[in-house]
């Protein structure tokens, strides 16, 4: 396909009329439909700006062949024309951060590949072993909703993006020879449901490659996603843990309150409906029953008191790693500002922060 | 004008600390400066010590031919692209 071809099929997929791109690059009309029809081919100060709308990279515009776009799992997935513009844009990061990471040969560890399983799961009990099993692989602790975020961007280098999703979607995974493992979580959602979505992507990652003896490898049918939740239920509420938590809370007649479920669900880092629901698995407690629970205690699920962190536009190890390349030479400024999405002027505050870090220590003198 | 003998392409960063440290104009009397159109549109600020931004005012120098703004063609740009590595793209 020809650099016209990939522009108006681009166009097209993002849902974008010539006046919509014309106000987003500031080039003329005519000009992008002579590019589209061939009848002109733009110059490089055109293509930047092209290649910015629609996040790809300069070179994807020069190559002839047929492109074959990676596949993203997605939780719920938007309209397609606002889904083809957050793909893009994910697929976008994640390609910085891989550039970023083999420029600073940075992860000097990563052992996400010891992760991934050979057979998908066939049942609920598999998923359930695959879980508590993941969960000590991982060394994740009591309350892995603390340490998992952490664990996954810095430990196994899974890259983990907090984007615009608005109430289009929850969440998307993808995993690639190129870029390795990547998360999309919706930054509006609170902290509890980014945890339990960080979860669910982590069964659809490591079950990524068992995914060939499944119908198709872009589609998830619903008992891939109860899969996933169930995974992320097991994973994020421990059994041993979650039985010691909640009954540390009952009185003498063997009653717990809602009030004291929502510290149990604090603690793990989960919504109260998401405890609910594990209590049914673990205490064989009734499906009605669980939803009278959940019915009754929605004041407390996520209510003003239960306070969400807003998460940042880019990850922490991401603007790391880019500083790192900076300070270390092996990025120019504009390029930095292009990754961090910055203005170039705002590049030197950034310049003087990195120049205090010269600290070297040996080990063996501590 | 004093005769400008070198020929220096300038980058975005460049330009921008020019301006910062305050020699940009010297820079231009001494030197044949040429960049390129995105660099005009992407050098619009610099910050001083202080983090306050002060414009950049390049296209009084363009219109002037102070400076020489060049942009590259679709075929230029092949070129560069298999002769080199693609690790600049």
């Amino acid at each position: 396909m020809n650099i016209g071809g990939r522009l108006k099929a681009l166009r097209d997929a993002f849902g974008w009329t010539l006046s919509d791109v014309e106000s987003r690059t500031n080039i003329g009309l005519s000009s992008l439909s002579d590019f589209e029809n061939g009848k002109r081919e733009p110059m490089l100060s055109h293509l930047k700006k092209l290649a910015e709308v629609y996040q790809k990279p300069i070179s994807f515009f020069l190559e002839t062949g047929v492109s074959k776009e990676p596949v993203l799992l997605w939780r719920k997935k938007p309209e397609p024309s606002k889904a083809a513009q957050l793909e893009a844009k994910f697929v976008k990061l994640c390609r910085q951060y891989k550039n970023l990471e083999v420029w600073t040969k940075n992860p000097k560890m990563s052992e996400f590949d010891q992760l991934f399983v050979a057979g998908y799961p066939k049942e609920y009990n598999d998923v359930r072993k695959l879980a508590c099993d993941t969960c000590k692989r991982m060394d994740l602790g009591s309350r892995p909703g603390e340490s998992l975020f952490r664990v996954l961007e810095e430990v196994y280098a899974v890259k983990i993006f907090n984007l615009d999703l608005k109430s289009e979607g929850s969440s998307a995974c993808i995993y690639t020879e190129d870029y390795g493992p990547a998360i999309m979580l919706n930054r509006e959602s609170v902290q509890w449901r980014r945890n339990f979505d960080l979860a669910h992507e982590l069964f659809h990652l490591i079950t990524w490659k068992a995914r060939a003896d499944v119908k198709d490898p872009g589609f998830l049918e619903s008992k891939d996603e109860k899969c996933a939740n169930y995974f992320a239920s097991v994973l994020l509420m421990p059994e041993e843990p979650l039985k010691e938590a909640v009954e540390s809370y009952l009185n003498e007649k063997k009653e717990i309150t809602f009030a004291d479920l929502d510290s149990v669900a604090r603690q793990f880092g989960v919504s109260l409906e998401a405890l609910f629901w594990r209590i049914h698995y673990v205490y064989g407690t009734a499906a009605e029953q669980i939803e009278k629970w959940i019915a009754a205690s929605k004041m407390f699920n996520g209510g003003p008191l239960r306070k969400s962190d807003a998460p940042g536009d880019l990850p922490e190890r991401y603007k790391n790693l880019a500083l790192t390349a900076l300070m270390e030479g092996l990025m120019s400024s504009r390029q930095f500002a292009n990754y961090l999405d910055i203005n170039p002027a705002d590049v030197y505050s950034y310049q003087k922060l990195g120049k205090s870090d010269g600290i070297k220590i040996k080990t063996g003198t501590f | 004008m004093v005769s400008r003998s070198k020929l220096v392409l300038f980058d975005t960063g460049i330009i921008i600390q020019s301006f910062r440290l305050g020699i940009w104009d010297a820079l231009v009397s001494h030197y044949h400066i040429i960049t390129s159109e995105i660099v005009v549109e992407e050098a619009k600020f610099f910050m001083d010590e202080n983090n306050i931004r002060h414009p950049i005012e390049l296209l009084p120098y363009v219109a002037s031919k102070a400076i020489q703004v060049e942009d590259v063609s679709l075929s230029e740009l092949k070129v560069f692209k298999n002769t080199h590595d693609p690790v600049y793209f």
